[in-house]
């Protein structure tokens, strides 16, 4: 579970990346963090993984608070960063041992999870070259697989389709909605309605920094709808800032 | 100048310096500069009393030109050993040529705005080493205008030639590391091939000077000019014109050498037009070898270790396979044996110098000496490797990844300090082993001071990764500009090397015996290194969890 409370972060002070922001994920399900480029959805995600520290508010994952007891809140989640490009000169298997050794993962289930990713993810004659010889959908393979190893029970993930081929696309879809449907959470960003559309339960909208809408995607139509936009004109209107 | 190749040429530069857009790190910068400007003070005026001396030695035998015949040679030599690293870096290791060849510019511009930059950098470095003799020539010999305007065009015209040397070699050689499979690793080999023919070629023609100037040295009236400047033959020039700049042959010499400098420069042009981009395209470009890796091979290598060990492993994997951090961090601690060996296997009568040495370090009473020399040197050489006082700015823009890992702030600084130890306990022992084999010094002595100059080590990366985490060069876009153009490492060794020479300075004064002398290196070192790591662990790591990309 993630719980954001009163959530507020700002660059030089001036304009507010991220103003004021309440959210609550709950386990079992798959969420959908939505909006334009620039609206404060990665700078959210950093404050809920730690890289950044909220000005204000409080973030927690599992009931544990980010700020306040950071590593054992960090042992609870994965997350895949929204530039795969890590690592470049780390081969294959030797990122996926240092992930289990960060994450303290026993060697039988190291193996065991590294056998099963790579087939799962079509990755096992990719594991022995550097990540540098990879395409992009095969960097960002390697680091979904690099976050899965640990089993998280929360999984952040930045704009995680990106760049997969259509298969890979599919595999990881089809994971999160096992993951989820264990009980546990996964959160995702994208500006892609037609992905947010098919997988999450629901999802929250985020523009300049304000949360617009927060609920299940058939209440997000009725919402709009009674403000007179269409769906499509709502995304259109946000996606015109990139 | 051609409009496209300023235009281009600032474009790079401006990449390359850009100081950061926030106010208060500009500030930093700025102040950066500052302190390793002071820093550098005390050894400029070491340099110019030396050089002031040396003036008025020479100048008793009317030799006093060879102070500008061996400065040329001795400029265009340092410029010429700092530009293979220069230009192996500009050239190939920069990644920007990918983006330039779409672009509408003529490819001798790519090669000329690459020169230029090399060149700059190289202005650096005569500042240091050619501007000082220049002055003090000029003041001593009470030159008039004249003087100082010939001055001013070598200085500016010195580089060309070395560089266009270095450019050359670097080209040839990397132009056939395309054939190969593994770019990273041959990328890195031709280098180290680049370094050691360089050095190689320097050492001889050295030798060659030597030998002749062995049996010609009574001549007198600045004959000297001659054999010195073999080493460059062009750099005789440059002398002979700086020394007759009261005469037409003068003007005459000054002139000779800039023709030749351009001629060099045109020359260098034509070959990197056949060389230069045939090599570099694709170097970034790196192929796999798509091998299934079996069951018991991925149960062999998936073992379970700590964090501490794995993350230090990560480090120096990385530092090992990247090329840019490998010639910098790694290479530089096997590079000060090879110094030290050099004169010796290369100069007949530096044989009979090392002979005198090691039966002055075979006296007693000077054990003392040697071991804090020792101590002091492993301050420098840990330092100049760079590998802690660049291990923050090394990840770049995936500084993040470091904040999100349930991995402590202290642990990660551990494990970045203990990467940097390592391999300054390597440089260490290749240096032992070179001064038990050549030095002759007993065994006990050098494992006494191998066992206190950890401590060294240990300091010099302490302070190394506290200014890097104080300030940390997080943008850049390709890897060899988080070291070269990286002022922490700099200051780092400036901090290093002063700590060095106090500790030297210190022992010699209070003229210490080796008990003496290993006690109170252990107790001050002890306590400095017990200070900073206590420093690290309380405020290092919130330096850390503050640092944002």
């Amino acid at each position: 579970m993630i719980e954001l409370s009163k959530v507020s972060k700002s660059f030089n002070s001036a304009v507010k990346a991220v103003d004021n922001i309440d959210l609550k994920v709950n386990n079992g399900e798959i969420f959908g963090f939505l909006g334009p480029n620039g609206a404060g959805k990665t700078t959210t995600i950093k404050m809920v993984t730690g890289i950044l520290a909220p000005d204000n508010g409080s973030i927690l994952i599992d009931g544990l608070d980010i700020t306040k007891d950071p590593l054992k809140a960090k042992k609870q989640f994965g997350f895949v960063p929204d530039s795969p490009n890590m690592f470049l000169r780390l081969k294959g298997f030797e990122y996926l041992n240092f992930m289990s050794d960060i994450y303290d993962v026993p060697t039988k289930e190291r193996k065991e999870k590294i056998e099963m990713l790579s087939n799962r993810f079509e990755m096992t004659k990719a594991l022995g070259d550097q990540i540098q010889s990879y395409s992009h959908g095969m960097r960002q393979k390697i680091i979904i697989m690099g976050v899965l190893i640990h089993n998280p029970s929360v999984w952040i993930m930045d704009e995680p389709m990106t760049g997969l081929d259509p298969r890979a696309a599919f595999t990881l879809k089809e994971m999160m909605r096992e993951h989820a449907d264990k009980g546990n959470t996964v959160f995702f960003s994208t500006h892609v309605l037609d992905v947010a559309e098919k997988i999450c339960d629901r999802v929250a909208v985020i523009n300049k920094g304000k949360l617009l809408f927060c609920g299940k995607l058939g209440e997000m139509k009725a919402h709009f709808k009674v403000q007179g936009e269409s769906l499509e004109k709502i995304f259109l209107d946000m996606t015109e800032h990139e | 100048m051609n409009k496209k190749l300023l235009i281009l040429t600032m474009a790079l530069m401006k990449n390359g310096f850009s100081l950061p857009k926030e106010k208060s790190k500009k500030i930093k910068q700025i102040l950066l500069f500052v302190v390793l400007a002071l820093s550098l003070l005390p050894m400029a005026y070491g340099i110019i009393t030396f050089l002031r001396i040396t003036y008025n030695g020479l100048a008793t035998v009317g030799e006093e030109g060879v102070l500008l015949s061996l400065g040329i040679a001795i400029s265009a030599f340092v410029i010429f050993f700092f530009g293979l690293f220069y230009t192996m870096n500009t050239f190939y290791f920069s990644d920007d040529v990918e983006n330039l060849l779409p672009l509408p510019i003529k490819s001798s511009h790519i090669l000329g705005a690459k020169f230029i930059i090399v060149t700059i950098f190289e202005y650096l470095t005569g500042c240091l080493i050619f501007l000082p003799i220049l002055i003090v020539y000029g003041v001593k010999s009470g030159a008039g205008v004249l003087y100082y305007v010939y001055a001013l065009l070598i200085f500016l015209t010195l580089p060309v030639i070395p560089i266009v040397l270095d450019a050359v070699l670097v080209m040839i050689i990397m132009r056939f590391t395309n054939l190969a499979k593994n770019k990273d690793a041959f990328r890195t080999i031709s280098a180290v091939i680049a370094i050691i023919f360089g050095v190689g070629v320097s050492t001889m023609s050295q030798r060659f000077v030597l030998n002749q100037g062995a049996g010609q040295t009574q001549l007198g009236n600045n004959s000297l000019v001659a054999i010195t400047s073999n080493i460059f033959p062009a750099s005789k020039l440059g002398a002979l014109g700086l020394i007759n700049h009261g005469s037409p042959s003068g003007l005459v010499y000054t002139g000779l050498f800039i023709v030749v400098s351009l001629l060099g420069f045109y020359l260098f042009l034509l070959l990197g037009n056949k060389l230069y981009f045939k090599g570099v395209t694709g170097v970034s470009v790196s192929s796999s070898s798509k091998k299934q890796i079996s069951s018991e091979q991925l149960s062999r290598k998936s073992i379970r270790s700590t964090v501490i060990k794995s993350y230090v492993l990560k480090e120096l994997r990385i530092l090992f396979r990247t090329p840019a951090f490998f010639i910098n961090c790694i290479l530089m601690n096997f590079i000060w044996p090879i110094i030290i060996l050099i004169p010796l296997f290369t100069q007949p009568k530096s044989r009979n110098g090392i002979g005198a040495i090691i039966g002055l370090l075979q006296k007693e009473g000077i054990t003392g000496m040697v071991f804090v020399a020792f101590f002091g040197a492993m301050l420098f050489v840990s330092s100049s490797n760079g590998i802690t006082a660049t291990s923050i700015s090394r990840e770049g823009e995936n500084v993040f990844f470091n904040k999100y890992i349930p991995v402590s702030y202290k642990t990660q600084i551990m494990a970045k300090v203990i990467a940097g130890v390592i391999m300054g306990i390597v440089g260490m022992l290749s240096i032992s082993i070179v001064a038990v084999i050549v030095l002759k010094l007993p065994l006990s002595l050098m494992a006494l001071i191998c066992v206190t100059s950890l401590l060294a080590i240990l300091f010099s990366n302490f302070v190394g990764i506290i200014i890097d985490l104080f300030n940390p060069k997080l943008h850049w876009d390709n890897e060899q500009k988080a070291i070269k153009q990286n002022l922490n490492l700099l200051l780092s060794m400036a901090i290093c090397v002063a700590f060095g020479g106090l500790t030297i300075f210190a022992v010699i004064k209070l003229n210490l015996n080796l008990i003496q002398v290993v006690v109170s290196l252990v107790a001050v070192y002890g306590l400095l290194d017990s200070l900073l790591y206590l420093f690290l662990k309380k405020i290092g790591s919130k330096m850390f969890s503050k640092i944002e990309y």
